[in-house]
């Protein structure tokens, strides 16, 4: 089966498989990532995780396709790593290295090494200051460590940016910003973002466009819109994502 | 990245250096079990907490999220990870011979072999038994307890079997070892070349498998 660019999607999954031995974690999901914004839901262990990981190339499929760009994610790994950045759950970072030290690290691995300003730039793109990413990064705030996270997958000019519950450790006052410079960087930048995330009120109020997996397969995907015709929901409140996801989840939630 | 501090230069160097006798010949062997032993402590140490701590922690998933390949990854922190104890060692042996008053004899030379040798094959075996477990303590304990396992029983072992541990191989070298090579034409040299072979293949055989498997070992979550 080719692997295209399908209608303009950045990622595309053609009934993907996934076990972890005895655990199913994928099964046969085909799941479709436009440019813009995206958001991808759906309860613990339903398969977010493992999709992202597959994106990465960090694990492979059992079986199915994945594209990323066009390109087949397990033989063109490195090529789609060139052009994507990545800001996981719960990041690990050299505590003993500051900010920009480690951003200056990070650039190396890529085919153009990051200048000063770029990364000055990066820092400023994040709303993180270059005194405070002076400093050791053992002693940032959980905020800051996001910040820094967004600012080294966004260093090389990621055409995508793939968020992993990146607003789980923060507070209230943290995720409105976090969520702002997404936004931000998207209209300014172009950059796309595929975030992963439970917190279905902040996804609402920056995707464009999102996927819900089930099972290790996907319950539903569009915009907001037509998910919120599809399922019957008023879109003219603002939970237009709980609802959807109330509905398909209604059996496990007993409603 | 591994934090190195002068705790690893300054107490080794006074155990070496306590070790020592003025007379090259008799102080070889006690020179070089303590050089041995740390040489293969540090080496545990170092590889576990690169390797396995690299995948408890996180750092792996960090780093393969970057456009490198896992056998780049590995192979590098191999040849950091060796070079970083055997650096460490050096000057261990150094300031020991110094404060010892020997000089940079041939004693100091083999030293440096055995060193060299002791942290390639526990720095193999502790990558591959790191990939397994996943987890820096208990690679750490297994690594430790198999260099215990060797080291300790290295004189009861049926003297063919002797090459498995360092000590072992060490000893054999050194029982024959004159300040100017190796003894080859007799059996105990062969014996000994051959337990320096077959270490070289266990480090080659360890860090190919950990290569060719590493996309399995390092399958992340």
């Amino acid at each position: 089966m080719s692997i295209q660019a399908d209608q303009g999607f950045l990622i595309v999954f053609e009934n993907v498989t996934k076990s972890f031995g005895k655990v199913r974690a994928l099964n046969s999901l085909s799941m479709h990532i436009p440019k813009g914004v995206s958001g991808l839901i759906g309860p613990n262990g339903a398969g977010k995780t493992t999709s992202l990981n597959l994106i990465l190339g960090l694990i492979r499929p059992d079986s199915g396709n994945i594209s990323v760009f066009g390109l087949d994610a397990v033989k063109d790994s490195l090529k789609i790593r060139k052009r994507i950045g990545v800001l996981h759950e719960k990041p690990y970072f050299p505590p003993n290295l500051t900010g920009v030290e480690f951003l200056r690290y990070v650039s190396q691995f890529y085919d153009e090494e990051a200048s000063e300003d770029d990364i000055i730039q990066a820092l400023l793109k994040v709303g993180l200051d270059e005194k405070v990413a002076s400093r050791q990064i053992r002693t940032f705030s959980a905020g800051m460590v996001q910040r820094l996270g967004l600012a080294q997958a966004l260093l090389h000019r990621a055409e995508l940016v793939i968020l992993d519950e990146p607003t789980a450790n923060l507070d209230p006052l943290g995720r409105i910003e976090f969520t702002r410079i997404v936004t931000r960087i998207n209209k300014d930048c172009g950059t796309s973002f595929l975030i992963s995330s439970h917190i279905l009120p902040e996804l609402e109020k920056v995707c464009e466009w999102v996927s819900i997996i089930k099972e290790g397969r996907i319950a539903d995907e569009g915009s907001l819109v037509n998910l919120a015709e599809r399922w019957k929901v008023n879109k003219k409140e603002n939970r237009i994502l709980e609802s959807v996801f109330e509905s398909i989840f209604a059996r496990e939630l007993k409603l | 990245m591994i934090e190195v501090n002068l705790f690893f230069l300054i107490l080794p160097s006074l155990a070496v250096a306590s070790s020592f006798s003025p007379l090259p010949g008799t102080s070889l062997i006690q020179q070089t079990n303590m050089l041995l032993l740390l040489s293969q402590f540090l080496s545990a140490i170092i590889f576990s907490r690169s390797i396995a701590g690299g995948l408890s922690r996180g750092e792996f998933k960090l780093l393969l999220t970057y456009p490198i390949t896992r056998n780049n990854l590995i192979f590098t922190k191999l040849v950091v990870d060796t070079l970083i104890p055997f650096v460490i060692m050096t000057f261990v042996n150094a300031i020991g011979t110094y404060l010892s008053g020997a000089g940079l004899s041939a004693p100091f030379w083999l030293a440096e072999l055995i060193s060299l040798i002791a942290v390639t094959y526990i720095g193999g075996m502790t990558i591959l038994i790191g990939l397994l477990l996943k987890s820096e303590s208990t690679t750490m304990l297994v690594v430790l307890m198999i260099i215990f396992a060797t080291e300790f029983a290295t004189s009861s072992l049926p003297q063919s079997v002797q090459f498995v541990s360092v000590g072992g191989t060490w000893h054999a070298l050194s029982s024959f070892i004159g300040p100017y090579g190796l003894v080859l034409h007799t059996n105990l040299g062969q014996q000994a070349a051959l337990g320096v072979v077959e270490k070289i293949a266990v480090i080659f055989a360890t860090v190919a498998s950990s290569l060719f498997y590493s996309n399995r070992f390092m399958e992340l979550d």
